[in-house]
């Protein structure tokens, strides 16, 4: 195990790798800068452009723009009281005051410092848990691996957006599309009539860039105008910031270890992470008269938390093959690109791709730190260029790199299509999420499925271990729900509350 | 105003919506019994259970109907959801819709630098010096992404 570890490092020092990591990191941050765009859309934007690469460098070229996000997103929400993804809501609400009174730097340079430590024991919090969950992860039949495939998408479908049935819905409608193409337990092919384009099933860089990169860009061309007005300079007091972070290290690892736990239960993540941290750090202070007017505190505990749950959100992902998030849902299917099988195989015969992930996790949230903190006068000034002039290069990088995948008419008329569906799964309150995860799930469930009953009959689904997990995901579904609800009415509180001067309807 | 406004036009479109999903799982489970028990025991047992959410979804829609849908304060995307921005929306999938068409119609260097251009201009009203500097910035990068990449374009039908 430790010789895969320090294998994995070695392997990742390769310069192409290296190269990749680093522009995984740069599109991270360009996309983290620019509101309603986000990790998910960037990871979209460079699955075509994978093929023919070796699995190490794909993977490390997905996590430096998973990584990157998280810390980049923070520009926004400190200079412009916009939040840069879903993740950095709760920044705003000490981050823009302290920048409003001229303390942007101040607030840029606490975040960056917190969401790199955090980023770091998300990374060590990944690297402890794969040697205790391999032996476990091993003794699992596939009765159990069908169930905590199928239970780990319930939990996402459920937690996703505000209706657990819409979600669940989503999610099953992603399987029912991830079933077009050849059967992988029969010689047969479904739903593809006499299109032989169908026979290999939809392309998930199709079906990604369809879902989440053309509604986004649809959306913030509609809404038209500079993606925010400008924002206040920047100030000085980075190493003020850097300071205020080291100086309350306990409230650093105490969020980050909260954000690697939350992170962990898939679906959790990015969605209230922020909100659950503010809370925390805001109910638990002896001095809490300041949050909301600019305590830095408030900056540090969601920013550290926000970048620790990427390593809480990798562990189902590596471990069992169930996505944490959305964007890992991606990763899992760069890796069936790579011809990776996802889940407890990784765990044997993959190892050292495993251990390159986790070092990418680490060295992204590093470079991305000293490139926000080294350049955060040219990234800031990136905010205040108008969309229009972005969205027609991302159109074209889009519909360029859908035509790559099979060089077909199809595929752009897919791409279009899923576009649609997209934009009108968005406009109609269904969680787009669930759909890709189901979608890139579904053979693997379906392969699952298969095993089980050949071997048990339905027999399988009184085994001890599917009871466990089904009572366990019941359980947390349940527990995860309730928190979700409470965090929700709590930042609904704290937003009225603390915010006279910022504008919620003004938010993208 | 506004939010009822939102409200009313979400509710409009999410009932055809699940309606769209449920015919889609009624036809992938009638079809898929034609295929062999390998081929046709996942899509049965997926669009039944999704036949059924799809069923629950509605008569929650319709036991909630009149009632404002809560707005989820985690997405991002909680954007004007007035007709106009409807419109607005499609009309820039009709502008992608031009750019495949000429992509495929002229080849990718000219379509790109073309597209980026009348939509910065006829769409945004951009001033020539911006909007020709970006076209020509896209045909070169679309170029240079082709030779570092080795990317491949399509052939085009009108034989340019």
């Amino acid at each position: 195990m430790l010789d895969a570890f320090v294998n994995a490092f070695w392997i990742l020092l390769d310069p192409f790798r290296l190269l990749m990591l680093f522009s995984g990191v740069a599109i991270g941050i360009a996309v983290g800068i620019l509101p309603g765009l986000g990790g998910l859309m960037g990871m979209a934007l460079v699955l075509p452009f994978l093929f023919g690469m070796d699995a190490y460098a794909g993977v490390a070229l997905l996590i430096g723009i998973a990584a990157a996000v998280p810390s980049a997103d923070t520009f926004p929400s400190v200079l412009m009281g916009i939040p840069g993804s879903s993740g950095s809501q709760a920044t705003i609400m000490d981050g823009y005051p302290m920048a409003r009174r001229g303390e942007a730097a101040r607030a840029l340079g606490a975040a960056f410092t917190a969401s790199l430590i955090g980023g770091l024991i998300g990374a060590l919090a990944l690297s402890a848990v794969v040697p205790f969950a391999r032996p476990l992860i091993l003794a699992f039949g596939s009765p159990e691996l069908f169930m905590l495939t199928l239970l780990g998408l319930s939990i996402i479908g459920v937690l996703s957006g505000n209706r657990p049935l819409k979600g669940m819905l989503a999610a099953v409608a992603g399987l029912a599309i991830g079933t077009v193409g050849g059967a992988p337990v029969a010689a047969e092919y479904r739903f593809a009539g006499d299109f032989l384009y169908l026979y290999d099933g939809l392309s998930l860089v199709i079906v990604a860039l369809g879902l989440f990169a053309l509604p986004e860009i649809v959306d913030l061309l509609a809404r038209g105008g500079a993606i925010a007005e400008r924002a206040r300079g920047l100030g000085h007091g980075w190493m003020d910031g850097v300071r205020d972070t080291l100086r309350h290290k306990w409230l650093v690892i105490r969020h980050s270890v909260i954000g690697v736990v939350i992170g962990a239960i898939p679906g959790m993540g990015s969605s209230i992470i922020d909100w659950v941290n503010y809370g925390i750090v805001a109910q638990t202070s002896k001095d809490r008269s300041r949050f909301g007017k600019g305590d830095v505190r408030g900056v540090i505990a969601p920013e550290s938390a926000n970048n620790a749950k990427e390593g809480g959100v990798l562990m189902p992902t590596l471990l069992f093959g169930v996505p944490g998030s959305s964007a890992m849902a991606m990763l899992l299917g760069a890796l069936m690109i790579f011809g990776v099988q996802p889940g407890p195989q990784m765990l044997t015969r993959d190892l050292d791709l495993v251990f390159v992930i986790i070092w990418s996790l680490a060295l992204a949230n590093v470079f991305g730190t000293f490139i926000c903190l080294l350049l955060s006068r040219p990234i800031a000034r990136l905010t205040f260029v108008p969309f229009h002039y972005i969205a027609p290069v991302i159109i074209v990088i889009v519909i360029v790199g859908a035509w790559q995948e099979t060089r077909h008419w199809a595929d752009l008329a897919f791409l279009l299509g899923f576009g649609l569906l997209g934009w009108l799964m968005k406009r109609s309150g269904m969680p787009r999420p669930p759909l890709l995860i189901g979608f890139i799930l579904s053979g693997l469930a379906e392969r699952y499925l298969w095993m089980s009953y050949n071997l048990y009959d339905w027999e399988w689904l009184t085994r001890p271990g599917v009871l466990t997990i089904g009572a366990l995901a019941v359980a947390l579904i349940v527990a995860s729900v309730r928190l979700k609800r409470n965090t929700s009415q709590r930042a609904e509180a704290i937003q009225a509350a603390e915010s006279p001067g910022i504008d919620k309807e003004s938010r993208p | 105003m506004r939010a009822r406004l939102i409200g009313i036009f979400t509710r409009h479109l999410q009932t055809p919506f699940v309606l769209l999903v449920l015919a889609g799982l009624v036809a992938v489970l009638t079809i898929s019994q034609s295929f062999s028990l390998g081929a046709r025991l996942f899509p049965t047992v997926v669009a039944g259970l999704g036949i059924l959410l799809a069923l629950l979804e509605l008569g929650r829609q319709w036991l909630r109907r009149g009632a404002r849908e809560a707005s989820d304060y985690t997405d991002l995307g909680d954007d004007d959801d007035s007709p106009l921005f409807f419109a607005k929306g499609l009309l820039f999938f009709a502008w992608m819709l031009g750019f495949v068409a000429l992509f495929l119609g002229i080849g990718a260097l000219p379509a790109a630098g073309l597209f980026v251009l009348a939509l910065l201009k006829l769409q945004f009203r951009s001033p020539w010096l911006p909007s020709l500097g970006l076209a020509v910035g896209i045909v070169i990068l679309l170029w240079g992404l082709g030779k570092v990449l080795q990317l491949r374009w399509p052939t085009p039908m009108l034989g340019f």
